[in-house]
């Protein structure tokens, strides 16, 4: 069984009296909120942008402080190499300057130049 | 049922990946074995990232930067890195966080020496790049495209038992066509050069040079100059410009303007010489292009081209115009000796190189022979001889349906 028409006018004019305002209220209160949170969701994105874009500068900087210290590591380690190879032939060669004197004061009478060199070191020292 | 899965990820790294640039063939050239491969029944997952690129394919990715790339889930999925490498590059840094298990293999390319270079921003480029090669420290295998690019990684302390030489096939289909004798073609002998208009390629002695013989009246050659007036010196083409109101008029200089693959063909199948007075070359393409076509070389002693001339050519030491001018003078003398010669006398001149005088039809054989360390099937097995040992040195492994892939093309290679 169905309502009157009329009645049923009535009944949706009255209702909408009685709540029109409260439902206007509770409407304006959301689209507050959906403001504020759109403004907090915005700031997050905008913070979140930013904290991507530091952490791909660090990225970058980390990689590129890395390449260079390695290029740095490495040009050291080949200088030292270099310095090391020097090191050993001038100890090889005072080495032998000193076997030439030792065999010299022994008298074992080593070659003619071999005593020359000795001498040029001497002096040159 | 699972998908299995491919059987290697590789992911192949340029700075810049465009056409008409040397480095970009290298990676074209990779991957189009590895397309091949995967023809074949390989499951090979390619990925190529690379900071700019005018090539389109759902495999090209552009990444601007390293951080870019490191949030990309398929660079921690790679299980093979190939790294192009010449001039600096941001993505190269990336080495530095692939984990130990995911070999890397750089190919060595070489950089023009910063003091060679006039334009600051590449200069600068050049002064980062030899910085950033130790990032080849990181390398399981470097593949230098030439015997000079090993004696450069030697030098800052890359292991031996990780080098290797890979040289880059021609760019063009060329060949020697229906050359019957030395510069046996009519009319004035036709010199080229083909490369940037820059300072370090020598291409201002070259026009010292021309200009010299010109202007003493010699016109029995004509120069053509082709190159990109984009990657060109201001000062070079300054020169060039000089050069041109004084001689282009009389047919004598032509320059061509950022040639298209079909005109680099053409000019190399007209040339007579290509002339090359750089001084600097990694590699040099234009050589291997020109000698597949049948031309004659005269190259600086810079670099690597006395390595890619072979010593069928004529070397002169870079930076003496002196003796690059005797040079070509000599040459046009023995291609153009009289107004009178007929073609038999032609098919007799001689072709000067570091093994003598020799006969032409000698000279073409050497150099067929020559050329074979530098064709496409070398190269192909050269790469995927390294791809093996780079899977095999990977956590995924070098899988049985791959190594036996590889191993029915190299004897397919071998044959050929």
């Amino acid at each position: 069984m169905s309502a009157e028409p009329w009645l049923k006018r009535v009944l949706r004019s009255f209702l909408k009296r009685l709540f029109q305002p409260i439902l206007t209220r509770a409407y304006a209160r959301i689209d507050l909120r959906i403001e504020a949170l759109t403004r907090e969701l915005n700031e997050t994105v905008g913070e979140l942008s930013a904290l991507r874009r530091d952490i791909d500068r660090t990225v970058t900087t980390v990689l590129n402080a890395l390449s260079n210290q390695n290029a740095s590591a490495r040009l050291q380690a080949r200088a030292l190499e270099m310095e090391h190879a020097r090191l050993a032939e001038e100890i090889s060669r005072q080495i032998e300057l000193v076997r030439k004197e030792i065999t010299l004061e022994a008298g074992y009478g080593p070659p003619v130049d071999a005593r020359e060199d000795v001498e040029t070191n001497v002096l040159d020292s | 049922m699972t998908d299995p899965g491919p059987d290697l990820r590789i992911a192949l790294y340029s700075g810049i990946f465009v056409h008409h640039d040397a480095v970009s063939n290298s990676l074209q050239s990779k991957l189009d074995i590895l397309e091949s491969l995967d023809a074949r029944g390989a499951r090979i997952d390619l990925n190529v990232f690379t900071q700019a690129s005018d090539y389109r394919a759902p495999y090209i990715r552009g990444v601007p930067t390293v951080a870019e790339l490191l949030r990309q889930e398929a660079f921690w999925s790679t299980d093979v890195h190939i790294f192009e490498f010449g001039m600096s590059y941001e993505l190269f840094d990336s080495v530095f966080v692939i984990p130990p298990d995911r070999p890397i293999m750089v190919v060595e390319h070489n950089t023009t020496p910063p003091e060679l270079v006039d334009d600051p921003a590449v200069k600068l480029g050049c002064e980062a790049a030899l910085l950033q090669r130790h990032n080849i420290s990181k390398a399981y295998r470097v593949a230098c495209v030439s015997e000079f690019n090993l004696d450069l990684d030697r030098s800052i302390g890359v292991a031996e038992d990780r080098l290797r030489v890979l040289h880059l096939p021609p760019a063009h289909r060329l060949s020697p066509a229906d050359r019957k004798g030395f510069g046996d073609t009519q009319g004035p002998v036709r010199l080229l050069y083909l490369g940037r208009l820059v300072r370090a390629k020598g291409v201002g002695d070259l026009l010292k040079a021309v200009s010299s013989l010109w202007g003493h009246g010699d016109d029995r050659f004509v120069l053509t100059l082709a190159g990109n007036p984009r990657f060109s010196d201001e000062a070079v083409v300054r020169q060039l410009e000089r050069c041109t109101r004084r001689f282009a008029g009389l047919g004598k200089l032509q320059v061509v303007s950022s040639p298209s693959d079909e005109d680099i063909v053409e000019l190399f199948h007209s040339a007579d010489v290509l002339v090359i007075p750089s001084y600097h070359e990694g590699y040099c393409v234009p050589v291997i292009e020109a000698m597949s076509a049948g031309c004659y070389v005269i190259g600086s002693d810079a670099g690597n081209l006395p390595n890619i001339m072979g010593g069928l050519g004529r070397v002169v030491p870079a930076g003496d115009v002196f003796a690059l001018t005797t040079a070509i003078a000599e040459l046009v003398s023995r291609m153009r000796p009289a107004s009178d010669a007929t073609p038999d006398t032609m098919s007799a001149v001689r072709v000067p190189t570091d093994y003598g005088e020799l006969e032409f039809a000698e000279w073409s054989a050497l150099v067929a022979e020559h050329l074979e360390d530098y064709s496409d099937t070398a190269y192909e097995r050269g790469f995927i001889r390294l791809l093996a040992e780079l899977a095999d040195a990977s956590l995924a492994g070098l899988s049985p349906r791959l190594g036996g892939l590889i191993s029915e093309r190299t004897r397919e290679l071998m044959r050929a």
